[in-house]
């Protein structure tokens, strides 16, 4: 097989793939804007024929939204700001320090990403119910949620640390400074990028947390989006318009930031962010 | 003569690898230095020692008459070229230049003042404005130079400075570097493995191998009396 028709084969793919996996997305914003018999007639249709803008705003006031979205929002930035300031200090000795023990933390903290959210949150829960922690609930997701995605935030952002040099810093200690002026203004600007996308990419996914917020938030005024959708399916469910209004409200502007910001997450990820 | 670094009985261990024996040597003020030795052999280690970043297992470090052993880098007064010049990348060439005494606090006029007074001497004052990456491998150097020579410290540590740059640049910078530290009245201790470089540039050479001092002296002496093989290399490469 010659090289184009390769390429054109693995295009092909790369579409269908693309396809399958964004067609449960196109699924819920044409439901969403589906009428109440449109959205049960077989066979299905694949566009609206009579588009109901009207849904998104009676889904907003009847579920009230704007409180879950509200709640959403303070977890997030809550969990990204504990992970950014505990985890690049983190990030930053693993990245410089080279020893067995070193080794060990980074070989501990990979083991904390592999346990799944649906089995950490038991011994959470009881830990958390004994230090009384449950009458903070949302601090105590937002807690949880530092715990589970921590690891995630210090291996990317370590990878940044070790890719600026360390002559930078050497150099900034011989031009006169301590080695804690020499991290805030040589390795952090010139790692902020890695940094920033790093917490971007845990807010996203603080925002759609859904494991321990349903566990350890009882108040429903309390509770973010991810469980409010949740709570708005049950076993006869069958105003699909509304949740997929709903869904699509939530999701959206995550999608947005992602498409907005993908150039930068990707080369950020991929190049250790430096010039 | 006074003598602005001494090292008496120094030693230097990572671990169970001794890296630098019992290295004798005082440089006196206002001479230029040169390290020389196979790869290896300690020459980075000793001038990262002199710098403060390394530290020393035992044995004395004094520069300009103070005992050093356990004082900062930043409190050292000592500037270092690096091999890979070391600017940085944030900060706009005027910037990288004025870093130092931004730190110790110089108000900004008088800094963009000194700025461009060394720029001038170096031949960056149109380049003030730019950043590292917009820049020449020659102009780094010169900037690396200059980011060295503007807070006139007690000395000048330079390692393999010249390594990253074509033969014909090399050349010139060489007498450039010479030039600038008879002009400034530096002490400059300067390593290299390029031997010509060490005989020509230098007014004293030491001559390195697995941690220890094999043979100092002026080039002329090294080149008339070798003490080993590498001497020899050296004065063979020379002609
Ligand atoms: N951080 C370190 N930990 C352990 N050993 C080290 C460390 N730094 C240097 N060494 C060892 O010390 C010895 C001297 O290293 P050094 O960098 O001073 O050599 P050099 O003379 O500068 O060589 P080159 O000409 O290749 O730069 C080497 O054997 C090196 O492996
Ligand atoms: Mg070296």
């Amino acid at each position: 097989m010659s090289d184009t028709n390769r390429n054109r084969l693995m295009l092909v793919i790369a579409i269908i793939m693309a396809a399958i996996y964004l067609f449960p997305l196109y699924w819920m914003y044409i439901t969403a804007l589906k009428s109440g018999s449109e959205m049960f007639a077989t066979p299905p249709s694949f566009w609206p024929s009579e588009p109901q803008w009207a849904t998104y705003a009676f889904v907003w006031e009847s579920r009230g939204m704007g409180r879950y979205l509200w709640n959403s929002l303070v977890i997030a930035f809550g969990s990204v700001t504990l992970i950014t300031v505990l985890g690049v200090g983190c990030a930053y000795v693993l990245a410089r320090y080279r020893n067995v023990w070193v080794d060990i933390g980074l070989f501990l903290i990979l083991m904390l990403q592999v346990l799944p959210a649906s089995l950490m949150i038991t011994p959470i829960f009881v830990g958390f119910s004994q230090l009384g922690m449950l009458n903070y609930p949302r601090l105590a997701v937002i807690i949880a949620i530092a715990a589970k995605s921590m690891p995630f935030f210090v291996v990317l952002v370590r990878a940044t640390f070790m890719a600026v040099p360390q002559e930078l810093e050497e150099a900034a200690l011989v031009d006169g400074n301590c080695w804690v002026g020499a991290f805030f203004n040589i390795v952090l600007p010139l790692a902020r990028n890695g940094i920033l996308v790093s917490a971007i990419l845990i807010f996203m996914q603080a925002f759609g947390e859904f494991v321990y917020s349903k566990s350890i938030i009882q108040a429903v005024e309390l509770q973010p989006a991810s469980v409010g959708l949740n709570s708005f399916m049950g076993p006869n469910t069958n105003e699909w318009n509304n949740i997929m209004a709903y869904a699509t409200i939530y999701v959206t502007p995550i999608l947005a930031i992602f498409v907005l910001l993908q150039r930068r997450i990707v080369s950020g990820l991929t190049s250790g962010a430096i010039k | 003569m006074t003598k602005q670094i001494e090292l008496s009985g120094v030693n230097k261990y990572y671990g169970a690898f001794h890296a630098l024996k019992n290295i004798e040597l005082s440089i006196e003020k206002g001479s230029f230095v040169a390290l020389v030795g196979p790869s290896g052999c300690g020459k980075s280690t000793l001038l990262r020692s002199l710098a403060g970043l390394e530290s020393i297992s035992t044995g004395d470090l004094k520069i300009a008459g103070e005992l050093m052993n356990n004082v900062p880098p930043r409190k050292r007064d000592i500037a270092m070229v690096f091999q890979s010049y070391a600017l940085y990348p944030h900060m706009t060439v005027e910037q990288n230049l004025t870093y130092s005494l931004r730190i110790r606090g110089v108000p900004k006029a008088e800094a963009k003042k000194a700025a461009e007074e060394v720029a001038a001497t170096t031949g960056l004052s149109q380049l003030l404005g730019r950043y590292p990456r917009e820049l020449s491998g020659g102009q780094r150097q010169r900037v690396a130079m200059s980011r060295a020579i503007i807070r006139h410290p007690k000395a000048f540590l330079f390692d393999e400075p010249l390594s990253n740059l074509d033969a014909a640049l090399r050349v010139h910078m060489r007498k450039e570097i010479r030039t600038l530290h008879d002009r400034l009245g530096a002490t400059s201790v300067y390593v290299t493995h390029d031997q010509i470089e060490a005989m020509t540039m230098a007014d004293h050479v030491v001559v390195m191998k697995d941690g220890v001092i094999e043979q100092q002296g002026a080039p002329l002496e090294l080149y008339d009396r070798p003490a080993n093989r590498f001497v020899v290399v050296s004065s063979v490469h020379r002609r």
